[in-house]
């Protein structure tokens, strides 16, 4: 190996080091550069020395480089190879690395060098007199084949590397075979050369082994190739087929599940209409039991309130005729009787007005509200006036949303109970007025009676609901269960605010008048 | 002038011992007469058309209804009544133990002259024995021009 090779390829692989991938350090295209216009110097170098040997023809700029004679052709042509290669790295021409049909020359160069040393061949290494100590020295050859693998192996992420170690039939074909062109020459060599060093072999025969050594093995890397892509190609139909019969399984199993959906669907449709059907069924069926119950309740007062009056009646037609005649004892057990028949009576009449309230329509209208409180007091006017009662009114009485019988019940029953629950000999105070409650009135009723405990606050609105004995306080235990029954039927609530012996504060709260009406 | 007739149509028999014996204690000028169905109070007002009955069936100054009867109604009754041009303007009280608002609007649209509702208790049945006969007695005296209205159910059950 001549100095100046030496230079050349330490050159090379310097800069073949530099333009190693690094992008994490910041230095990266700094080096890049050096290392580019390192293998520039070299690749002129490389040519300037080619043009030198090749035709006879000096630039003139290598003169100072030559230490020790010429570098050989094939070292020239290596250095010129790598040179453009490590400079082009980064660069691609449609599908094809320059660098890498560079360094792929350069390999072969190498290699072929190689092999001319093993077999005594210097045409193979470069020499243009066919003398052995001419041409490139194995040294160089291998220093070459190093590079140039280096220079593919610097960008092995792309290109005929990515091929190389890729799982495609391409990249088996590659591994397989990439050394074999290579193993091929070695071998067509060493038989070729032992044939010409028989001395009993003809020539001919040499030549004839080795073009028929040629054309088999050519043969054969046809055939391996062919190989490689046949299974390749039926491997590839497999999966295709296996992903065929993938498709039509997942199409059924798709079909049947939307077959079993739309079944779904229509028996859901199905049990729909069924159901909206016996629903309908049902309400019609409803409707009938209501008016058939309300015909039974109209049947019940009319017989029950019958016995209820003749009993009365003719306890007091003894009562009123037969007085003298009668002792205190009989006169008090008449009286208990026709005030039983007149309980059962009042309790009849008041569970059908609880129990028509359920159901009944109630138009609501817009109610005068201090219309009806005249009313009911004017018609409980006797006794107000039996208890020495006062009812104050405090304030403007507003009108509110209300049905008009259901309303006047509602006073009816609250005022009457205002008049019963008192103290004994307490003359009933009673206090009306009405103040605002979001949407509504809120109507308080207070009194000056005995009050309520808290714990039978709730309890009180129930149907036969009694805190006291009938015959200290009369009644038939559902009037506060109408009222709160009415008032809900209505859309408001009912309540009270009471404790014992401070009188009670009944309240009931009515829709406001919607504004479109007059 | 003879003795008032008030026809009452009523097919509880209590009902309208309760209402003799008010009369009696009231002591007022008119005659009871019972029928106990609304068929037997049709019977009897076709039979006051015959002439040669006359004396046995007298025409009614009033007729006392009940409501709820088995067979015909008292709607029903009434509205034969009104139908027959000479009962058209007799006077007809409704006595009923119902006391829904329905039934006082249909029995007075069908052309009823009161609609008082049974009382529990004699005093109750005075009252309205008082007031019939007041009734009587306005109806009676020609050109009096007065016509009185329904007392309150309240007012006659006290």
């Amino acid at each position: 190996m001549v100095p100046n090779t030496a230079v050349v390829l330490c050159c090379l692989a310097v800069a073949l080091w530099l333009v190693l991938p690094n992008p994490t350090a910041r230095s990266f295209i700094v080096r890049f550069r050096a290392g580019q216009a390192l293998a520039m110097l070299s690749a002129a170098l490389g040519f300037a020395t080619l043009v030198h040997e090749l035709f006879g023809w000096n630039p003139g700029m290598d003169f100072n480089l030559y230490l020790g004679g010429h570098p050989p052709f094939p070292a020239a042509l290596g250095a010129l190879a790598l040179g453009l290669g490590i400079a082009l790295l980064e660069i691609r021409v449609r599908e094809v690395w320059p660098s890498e049909v560079l360094a792929v020359i350069t390999l072969q160069m190498a290699l072929l060098g190689i092999i001319g040393h093993i077999f005594g061949v210097p045409e193979l290494y470069g020499s243009l007199n066919f003398q052995a100590d001419n041409g490139m020295a194995i040294q160089t050859a291998a220093v070459l084949l190093i590079l140039a693998v280096g220079l593919l192996a610097a960008r092995a992420d792309r290109g005929l590397m990515a091929i190389l170690h890729s799982h495609t039939p391409g990249g088996t074909l590659a591994r397989r075979w990439v050394l074999l062109p290579a193993a091929v020459l070695l071998v067509m060599g060493l038989v070729y050369l032992l044939l010409q060093r028989a001395p009993a072999v003809p020539r001919a025969l040499g030549s004839w082994t080795l073009l028929m050594t040629s054309f088999t093995f050519l043969t054969a890397a046809v055939w391996a190739t062919a190989h490689v892509l046949h299974r390749a190609g039926l491997e590839r139909d497999q999966a295709h087929r296996t992903l065929e019969q993938h498709v039509v399984e997942r199409t059924a199993a798709l079909n049947e599940s939307n077959e079993a959906l739309q079944a779904a669907k229509e028996d859901l449709a199905r049990v729909n209409h069924g159901l909206e059907r016996t629903i309908h069924e049902r309400t019609v069926h409803l409707h009938e039991t209501i008016r058939s119950l309300e015909t039974v309740c109209y049947n019940i007062a009319h017989d029950l309130r019958a016995p209820n009056r003749a009993i009365a009646g003719f306890a007091e037609v003894l009562l009123a005729r037969y007085a003298e005649s009668l002792d205190e004892t009989a006169l008090d057990c008449l009286r208990r009787v026709a005030a039983a028949a007149q309980h059962s009576d009042a309790l009849t009449l008041d569970l059908l007005a609880y129990g028509r309230l359920g159901h009944a329509d109630l138009p609501c209208s817009k109610q005068s509200l201090a219309a009806h409180i005249e009313a009911v007091t004017e018609k409980l006017a006797h006794d107000f006036v039996a208890t020495s009662a006062s009812v104050e009114v405090s304030g403007p009485l507003p009108a509110v949303w209300a049905n008009p019988t259901a309303l006047e019940q509602v006073l009816t029953n609250l005022l009457t109970n205002a008049l019963k629950f008192l103290p004994p000999a307490t003359p009933p105070r009673v206090t009306i007025r009405a103040e605002p409650a979001g949407s509504c009135w809120r109507i308080l009723i207070q009194d000056n009676g005995i009050g309520i405990p808290p714990e039978y606050q709730q309890k009180i609105f129930g149907v036969f609901q009694r805190l006291h004995s009938p015959e200290r306080y009369p009644g038939t235990g559902i009037g506060l269960a109408i009222v709160q029954k009415s008032v809900e039927r209505m859309g408001g609530k009912v309540g009270v605010n009471s404790s014992p012996g401070n009188g009670s504060c009944f309240w009931f709260e009515l829709l406001n008048c919607p504004d479109t009406l007059p | 002038m003879s003795e008032a007739i008030i026809l009452s149509v009523d097919d509880s028999s209590d009902d309208f011992t309760l209402l003799k014996l008010a009369c009696e204690a009231v002591n007022v000028s008119f005659q009871l007469l019972p029928v106990q169905s609304g068929e037997a109070a049709i019977a009897y007002l076709e039979s006051t058309r015959d002439s040669l009955s006359q004396g046995h069936f007298p025409v009614p100054d009033m007729i006392l209804l009940d409501l709820k009867m088995p067979g015909k109604s008292g709607f029903d009754v009434l509205t034969w009544l009104r139908a027959q041009p000479e009962f058209a303007r007799l006077p007809v009280v409704i006595l009923t133990s119902s006391t829904h608002a329905e039934d006082r609007a249909r029995a007075l649209s069908l052309g009823a002259t009161w609609f008082l509702v049974k009382p529990i208790g004699y005093g109750g049945l005075q009252r309205i024995v008082r007031s019939l006969d007041q009734l009587l007695q306005t109806k009676a005296a020609p050109d009096s021009g007065t016509s009185l209205d329904t007392p309150s159910s309240a007012e006659l059950a006290r």
